[in-house]
């Protein structure tokens, strides 16, 4: 399963073989041991505390938003991280590590604990609160291109429901576009 | 070509960059946060700016841009906009082979000179911009990319010293948009 298998150390740069679920790079989670803004000893990743499950009910007004600093909503706009958990749910959350303010939060953050497993992992592409595009760039799990079938199976579920949380640009809206031409 | 055919030619050029320049005011003369901004089904911000980059070679759209940056954005919440619409617009798409130099601009408009961003929206919106244009050409890749900041990476910190340098001390006031 993934990197949860003793045999495999995998390649740098590469993703991993197709697994249902993926632990952390061993590499990684490696370094991320000596790093307490990162990892704690006793209880793995801390939580992301901007984690949120991209859903439509969390949508406002046909587009997905998260708190500034002003504590404002703001839309968002450009690439933030996500992980789909083993419970299938989207989860996605700013880079921002609140414990160091020059440091990033990594995937695992995005559930927290020792080493959180996840069916995929990667970034997701925002313009003005629409979802754009999806990829599987994860250093942390390198999952596997065939793993994104499940990310987009979630989002075109996710679409059914509420084509406007999708930009114009988008594969979803652009397909639509095509089928309704035809 | 006789003195007629070279004026009517320099006269078709300055014309067309004076066109440029105005749909790029139009493009960013704008509060990307506004709920008036681009509503849904009416985005012809969103649609000007793909018809500009449609239309012209993808360089003059983007000196174009970099001129209305560095020369309407006086604070830090004004750099922070145009870096919203500059995503928004696909900005960061264009085929720059060195975006040191404009993302260390970028920082230095943004972040104190030890690295400190001045909103976490900053962080974002610049990383953003950072990983897509580093990716490109091959400076960011899988291994490091979780952990990539454009404010502590070396390149990008030294391009912005090199901009504080060279112009002074930037005003990272965050006071909403000043024109």
């Amino acid at each position: 399963m993934g990197s949860g298998s003793s045999s495999y150390t995998g390649t740098q740069g590469s993703s991993q073989p197709y697994a249902e679920s993926y632990h952390v790079m061993p590499d990684m989670i490696e370094h991320d041991k000596h790093d307490p803004d990162i990892y704690d000893p006793q209880t793995g990743y801390f939580k992301n505390p901007t984690a949120f499950e991209l859903t439509a009910a969390s949508a406002i007004d046909g587009g997905f938003s998260m708190i500034g600093h002003d504590d404002k909503p703001h839309r968002i706009n450009g690439r933030i991280t996500y992980v789909l958990d083993l419970a299938g749910r989207l989860i996605a959350a700013k880079r921002v590590n609140p414990n160091a303010a020059g440091k990033r939060a990594p995937h695992p953050t995005l559930i927290g604990g020792r080493n959180p497993c996840v069916q995929c992992a990667g970034m997701i592409e925002f313009q003005k609160g629409k979802i754009l595009s999806v990829d599987t760039v994860s250093g942390h799990y390198k999952p596997a291109k065939e793993s994104l079938t499940k990310v987009m199976a979630y989002l075109d579920r996710l679409y059914a429901t509420n084509p406007e949380l999708f930009h114009s640009d988008s594969s979803w809206r652009r397909n639509d576009r095509q089928r309704q031409e035809h | 070509m006789t003195d007629n055919d070279k004026n009517t030619e320099l006269g078709a050029s300055f014309t067309r960059k004076e066109e440029l320049e105005k749909t790029t005011r139009f493009l960013f003369d704008c509060d990307f946060e506004a709920d008036d901004f681009d509503p849904d089904g009416a985005e012809i911000h969103s649609a000007a700016a793909r018809k500009m980059r449609e239309t012209h070679p993808w360089r003059e759209v983007y000196d174009s841009w970099l001129r209305y940056l560095t020369s309407h954005c006086p604070t830090a919440s004004s750099v922070v906009n145009w870096e919203n619409l500059f995503w928004y617009y696909s900005g960061m798409k264009f085929p720059v082979p060195n975006p040191y130099p404009f993302l260390g601009y970028l920082l230095y408009r943004t972040a104190t000179p030890e690295g400190h961003m001045v909103s976490e929206e900053a962080m974002t919106i610049l990383d953003s911009i950072a990983m897509d244009m580093l990716e490109r050409i091959g400076a960011v890749a899988i291994d490091t990319i979780d952990y990539y900041g454009a404010n502590t990476d070396s390149k990008v910190l030294a391009s912005a010293a090199v901009w504080r340098e060279k112009l002074g001390p930037a005003d990272l006031s965050t006071n909403g948009l000043e024109s």
